[in-house]
């Protein structure tokens, strides 16, 4: 079982290597990865320090993508801006995958009511438009980063329950668990040693095609006022606050809204190649 | 940069420069039809029947009282003059003689008797009816002689006085029409209603019996154009390409990112106009660490209004000096020296007193905390803006402000539990009588939203209400701007101003200081 499971992740990776949108995407999401964490090296200016006689300043080698309507360095409100916007994607997803991941394999390992129970729940969930519930979360708990994570995070748990018990339900029939079973292993062991390794892969293509998502809508709630405060450069705080200078100032609300394109463009491409390269239909 | 900032200074004299020509020759030309714009239509153009009035109203109907569009002061308009009673519980007024409405009645006592108590009675339910404050009736005393009695003096009578919603109707139209007033319209004003087509336009035509202009006008007949249209286009795009294209001929309150390029662009005349609104800074007095008057004087010492004003709100406002917004009756001007100008130093000497003390980076800090309050905000654009500028301009005197935008109806409701440190809000409102609710102790769970307790000011507020004799009541107000800045509960910021353009070939379009807009004088070149 563990030589197959190898070969599986083997061959998974070997095809993405040959998969040239994957590659592309990879480098694409290092590259944003790398430039905001590297951020204090790459640029003396500080994202939040207005300058009033700096203001609209267009790109040029002291401002790369020009000043906003206060004078502020975009080139390194971007930089900064990625490790909100990016940090918003990734700790959104640990926490749907950290509360749907154990759910969906308890649902599909159980069965029973608590399944139906928890389908019907979904089910309610999914009714809804993933955006919607955030705004309607966000609307409680107050505007703010943290808070748009955990609305993030909690609305793109149903869609990964039903992934992760679908998947287990599958499993769950397979001779190795019932081998595991005959060989007095407990449920909880069986979980966590056989069903868990065989749904992984599902998860992590799913996972990073969410990412793409997640920091789509982190910075969807900061473009309507609920995420990211000011100064904050969060991207989609740029982008708003710019927006009402685009016929004089193209700049403050286009690049950013590139750096954005770019990012979830990267992930997406990424998210493919890992689909293609791990979905057992394509095999 | 600097090039854009001087523009429009130049603008403004080129076009009154323009203006100034084209009035000097053999006068105004007769004719022709003036097309406005506005957003929506009036809820209905019976006074007594809509909960807002606008240009749409104004053009139609004349007010007892008017304002003088230079000075600001109350002028005759229907009335020829008026008398206070010693108690201050009536007022009389004399009417202006040979005034007819719209459809040939006689403009009179009982004319005016029947507009008030038709608004005033519960039958009619008039949105506006609050505006009359305490009246109890109104006598006719003779044909054109007139009395208002008020169970209690209701000085901020005067501010409604002047306002559509207290324009005077015709009695026979309103026997006749009852509550279809609306549909057929009838008022005294340079311009008589001739259809409305709802949301495309609302038609007017010249008054030819009209000779009771207000005396700030030089022609005081009827206007010079034929017809005037109002048209309602609810796309603020829409409106501003319309007026570029010249379907257009005057469009009032540009949104601010279309004026700050057609001023530049300079291709029309403008008059930026100021507003009854102010934004303003409200201080949370019962929240720690901003419940020290001396914390609250810095702050206000911190703030640099003119870069709010030039740079948050891109010179689409004024500074305000005190909570007071110029345009609001009850403003003073000397006010000036008590204003909390900016000032960095004496923000950080305030600061020592109340015990903070210079830590890292200039931050005032007092048992290892700086100096920090939270401010709640809308997210709209302007507010925003402004306090990213105040947020910067306070971090200069070391002093940490954070900001949250949020729902209006959550904003409105927590700050009623005084659960926020400080908001940063606007308002809109022609008389100073708009501080008894922001500033009276009774008001605490509504609109006193500082959380502000002060029995002098109280006592003033009240005052300000009941002392009808404007002399003695300005006296009032002016003691209140006075506390209200050395206490500070609210830092004023700035008074939003609109910008307003018209076609080159109109000359001579005024508007008063409420941004009314005064057409009389107004004609076409071609």
């Amino acid at each position: 079982m563990m030589d197959a499971g190898r070969s599986h992740w083997a061959i998974g990776f070997s095809r993405m290597r040959r998969n040239r949108g994957a590659a592309a995407g990879a480098i694409i999401v290092l590259l944003f990865i790398a430039a905001s964490a590297l951020a204090p090296w790459l640029t003396d200016d500080d994202p939040i320090q207005v300058q009033f006689d700096q203001r609209f300043a267009p790109p040029s080698v002291r401002h790369p993508l020009g000043t906003d309507s206060f004078g502020r360095d975009l080139f390194s409100r971007v930089l900064y801006g990625g490790r909100l916007s990016l940090s918003v994607g990734l700790i959104a997803i640990v926490i749907s995958d950290a509360i749907g991941i154990p759910l969906g394999l308890i649902s599909g390992y159980r069965g029973g009511r608590f399944d139906d129970v928890m389908m019907r729940l979904v089910d309610l969930w999914l009714a809804f438009p993933g955006l919607l519930v955030a705004i309607a979360i966000v609307a409680v708990l107050g505007p703010g980063l943290q808070n748009v994570m955990i609305a993030i995070g909690i609305g793109g748990i149903p869609g990964l329950v039903r992934l992760v018990r679908g998947n287990v339900l599958s499993v769950r029939e397979q001779e190795f668990v019932d081998a595991a079973r005959a060989t007095g292993g407990g449920d909880a062991h069986i979980v966590r040693a056989h069903i868990f390794p065989n749904v992984l892969a599902p998860i992590v293509v799913l996972t990073t095609l969410r990412l793409a998502g997640a920091i789509l809508s982190g910075v969807g709630l900061s473009f309507l006022g609920l995420g990211a405060q000011p100064p904050s450069p969060e991207w989609g705080a740029i982008v708003a606050e710019g927006r009402a200078y685009l016929r004089e100032a193209w700049w403050v609300s286009t690049l950013p809204g590139v750096a954005i394109f770019m990012t979830v463009i990267g992930f997406n491409l990424l998210g493919d190649g890992l689909r293609d390269a791990f979905d057992p239909r394509l095999r | 940069m600097t090039r854009w900032k001087a523009l429009p200074v130049l603008l403004v004299v080129v076009a009154l420069l323009a203006m100034g020509a084209g009035s000097g020759g053999a006068g105004p030309a007769r004719g022709g039809t003036l097309t406005m714009v506005i957003g929506s239509d009036p809820p209905s153009l019976d006074p007594h029947r809509t909960p807002s009035v606008n240009i749409a109203h104004a053009v139609m109907y004349e007010t007892l009282v008017t304002v003088d569009r230079r000075t600001g002061e109350f002028i005759p308009g229907l009335a020829e003059s008026w008398e206070v009673s010693q108690d201050g519980t009536a007022i009389t007024f004399k009417l202006r003689r040979g005034v007819k409405f719209h459809d040939g009645t006689p403009f009179n006592a009982a004319a005016v008797k029947t507009t008030f108590d038709r608004l005033v009675s519960k039958e009619t339910n008039a949105p506006g009816a609050s505006w009359v404050g305490t009246l109890t009736r109104t006598d006719v005393v003779d044909d054109l002689t007139v009395r208002l009695v008020f169970s209690k003096p209701y000085a901020p009578i005067f501010s409604s006085l002047r306002i559509s919603f207290l324009a005077i109707l015709s009695p026979t139209a309103i026997a006749k029409m009852g509550a279809d007033y609306g549909q057929n319209p009838v008022g005294t004003g340079p311009f008589r209603f001739k259809q409305w087509i709802p949301n495309d336009r609302i038609v007017y035509e010249r008054n030819p019996d009209y000779a009771w202009g207000p005396a700030h006008y030089k022609n005081r007949g009827a206007p010079n154009f034929d017809q005037l249209i109002i048209r309602i286009v609810p796309d603020e795009s829409t409106r501003v390409i319309a007026f570029e294209r010249g379907d257009i001929d005057i469009l009032p309150g540009a949104p601010a990112r279309d004026a700050r390029r057609m001023m530049r662009e300079g291709k029309f005349p403008f008059i930026q106009i100021p507003t009854t609104s102010g934004t303003y800074l409200g201080l949370n007095v019962k929240k720690p660490p901003i419940n020290d008057v001396r914390v609250r004087r810095a702050i206000g010492h911190a703030i640099n209004t003119d870069e709010v004003a030039r740079i948050a709100l891109e010179g689409l406002a004024v500074p305000m000096l005190s909570p007071i917004a110029p345009t609001i009756w009850g403003y003073w001007d000397g006010v000036k020296q008590f204003a909390l100008n900016h000032d960095p130093d004496r923000a950080r000497a305030l600061l020592a007193e109340a015990g903070y003390r210079p830590g890292p980076g200039g931050a005032m800090m007092k048992d290892g905390k700086q100096v920090e309050f939270t401010v709640w905000t809308y997210a709209r654009m302007t507010n925003v803006r402004v306090a990213v500028v105040l947020q910067s301009q306070l971090r200069t005197a070391g002093i940490k402000l954070n900001i949250e935008q949020m729902e209006p109806a959550t904003l409105l409701a927590s700050t009623q539990r005084g659960e926020h440190d400080a908001i940063l809000i606007s308002y809109g409102w022609p008389d100073a009588d708009i501080l008894y609710y922001f500033f009276h102790s009774s008001r605490l769970a509504t609109t006193n939203r500082v959380h502000y307790v002060n029995t002098q000011v109280d006592k003033l507020l009240e005052d300000g209400q009941t002392t009808v004799d404007t002399t003695k009541r300005l006296e009032v107000y002016k003691q209140l701007q006075r506390i209200l800045l050395a206490e500070v509960p609210w830092v004023p910021l700035a008074s939003e101003l609109s910008v307003n353009f018209n076609q080159s070939y109109v000359q001579d379009v005024y508007y008063d200081k409420f941004g009314n807009l005064l057409l009389l004088d107004a004609y076409r070149t071609r």
